[in-house]
C-alpha cells in the first residue's frame, strides 16, 4: 500500500467494518473445513470474495449478541428463525444436530424400533413356519 | 491528426462503454481505488483476492452508468477514478464533489451527478439512489449536504434503531446468549433450509426475508473491501482537515 504518502478520510467507522468482519467470521468460520468447501463451491459459482475465508478467528467471548452493535438485531432474528425451524423429512431430522441429547436419544429409539420390528416380523415368520412343518 | 493512438491510451483513459481487456483495467482499477502497488506478474497471484469486487461492483456499476437516465457512456474510467480519489482523499459532501468534478466537455448536472453517484457506489458498497440499478436491495440516497461518513453513520444509526429498538434501554436483556459454534451459514441451509443471497450491498447484511418456500438469507461477501477501508483508516486526515 502506498499509504505512507497519503491521507484519508475516514468514511466507513472503523467499530462498523470490525464489526461486520466478525459477523462474517461467525457465519463464515475459516476454522471448519466443512464450511470452507461449502463457502468454495458457491465462491468458484458466484464470484464470491476468496478473502472470507482469510477472515481472523472469532474469538469465543465475542460469540455473545451483545458482542454486535450494529448487527445484533439481524443476529437475533437469524438465531430465532434458526432455532424456532422445525425439521421436515427424515434427511433434515438426521442433519439436526443442534441438540445432542435429543439428537442422540431420537435416532437410538428409532433404531430401537427398527430392530423390534425387523426381528419381532423374523420372528413371526419363523413361528409360521414351524406351525407349518409341524 | 495529432491524436493518440487508440493502442497507446492505457486502460483508465478509454471510456466506460469502451470494452477491453479485464486484467490490464483490473489491474489499473485495483491500483487506482485501493492503492496497491502491484505489477502485472504481482497482480496474477493477488488478481482472485479482487476479482470478487472488479466483477460484481466495478464491471456492474460501469456497465449500468451507461444506461437509463442521464447515461455516462463517454465518460474515462480515469475521470471516474479521479472523484474517487477526491472522495477518498477529502472530506466533501455531494455537492462539492460535483462542483470539483473536471467538467471539460461536459455541463449536464445530471450526468455529472451520475458520475458522481458511480464514483462513490465504487469506493463505498451501497447501493445509490441513481446508479442504474446494479445492486438490489436497500438504496441509499446521498443528500446534497452529507458527506459519505455521514451518509453511512445515518443508514447505520437507522439500522440500528429499526433492528434493535431496545439497544440503548435494554443493555442487559439477553446479556448470555452466545452462539454456539453449530451456528453458521452452511448449518442454517442444511438444517433449518435458507436460501443464502450473496450481496454486495452492505446495508443488506444479515437481512432475511420470507421467500415462497424458504427462508432468504442476504450475506455481504465483499470482505476485501472493509480490510481496505481499514487500511485507509490507518492514513486518516488529521482533524483539523474535517
Amino acid at each position: 500500500m502506498r499509504g505512507s504518502n497519503y491521507n484519508y478520510s475516514v468514511i466507513i467507522s472503523h467499530n462498523l467494518i470490525l464489526e461486520t468482519i466478525d459477523t462474517l467470521a461467525l457465519l463464515l468460520p475459516r476454522t471448519d473445513c466443512r464450511v470452507r468447501k461449502w463457502y468454495q463451491k458457491f465462491q468458484r459459482m458466484y464470484t464470491l470474495d476468496s478473502r472470507v475465508l482469510s477472515l481472523e478467528y472469532l474469538k469465543p467471548e465475542h460469540r455473545n449478541v451483545d458482542h454486535f452493535t450494529f448487527w445484533g438485531g439481524r443476529l437475533r432474528k437469524i438465531k430465532q428463525a434458526f432455532d424456532g425451524h422445525e425439521p421436515h423429512g427424515p434427511l433434515q431430522w438426521w442433519r439436526d444436530d443442534r441438540k445432542p441429547v435429543q439428537w442422540w436419544t431420537f435416532w437410538i429409539a428409532a433404531l430401537i424400533l427398527v430392530l423390534t420390528i425387523v426381528f419381532g416380523f423374523t420372528q413371526s415368520i419363523t413361528s409360521i413356519i414351524q406351525v407349518a412343518k409341524s | 491528426m495529432s491524436s493518440t493512438p487508440l493502442t497507446t491510451l492505457s486502460p483508465l483513459q478509454r471510456s466506460l462503454r469502451h470494452k477491453q481487456s479485464v486484467l490490464e483495467l483490473s489491474l489499473a482499477v485495483v491500483r487506482e481505488i485501493w492503492v496497491c502497488d502491484f505489477g502485472i506478474q504481482e497482480y496474477g497471484d493477488y488478481r482472485k483476492d479482487y476479482d470478487s469486487y472488479f466483477s460484481h461492483i466495478y464491471q456492474d456499476l460501469t456497465v449500468a452508468a451507461c444506461r437509463g437516465d442521464a447515461q455516462i457512456p463517454d465518460f474515462t474510467h480515469e475521470k471516474i477514478l479521479e472523484i474517487v480519489r477526491r472522495l477518498k482523499s477529502q472530506v466533501l459532501t455531494k455537492s462539492e464533489a460535483i462542483q470539483s468534478f473536471p467538467t471539460r466537455g461536459c455541463h449536464d448536472t445530471a450526468r455529472v451527478e451520475r458520475a458522481v453517484n458511480l464514483a462513490a457506489g465504487l469506493l463505498v458498497p451501497l447501493n445509490f439512489k441513481s446508479a442504474g440499478g446494479a445492486r438490489r436491495g436497500a438504496v441509499v440516497l446521498w443528500e446534497a449536504d452529507q458527506t459519505l461518513h455521514q451518509l453511512v453513520e445515518n443508514e447505520m444509526r437507522d439500522l440500528v434503531n429499526i433492528t434493535n429498538p431496545f439497544h440503548s434501554t435494554c443493555t442487559s436483556c439477553d446479556s448470555t446468549w452466545n452462539f454456539p459454534t453449530s451456528f453458521n451459514a452452511r448449518q442454517l441451509v442444511r438444517i433449518a433450509g435458507f436460501e443464502i443471497i450473496w450481496t454486495s450491498n452492505l446495508l443488506d447484511h444479515l437481512l432475511l426475508q420470507d421467500g415462497d418456500e424458504s427462508l432468504k438469507l442476504h450475506i455481504f461477501h465483499q470482505a476485501n473491501v472493509l480490510e481496505s477501508h481499514l487500511k485507509f483508516s490507518k492514513y486518516v486526515l488529521p482533524m483539523n482537515t474535517l
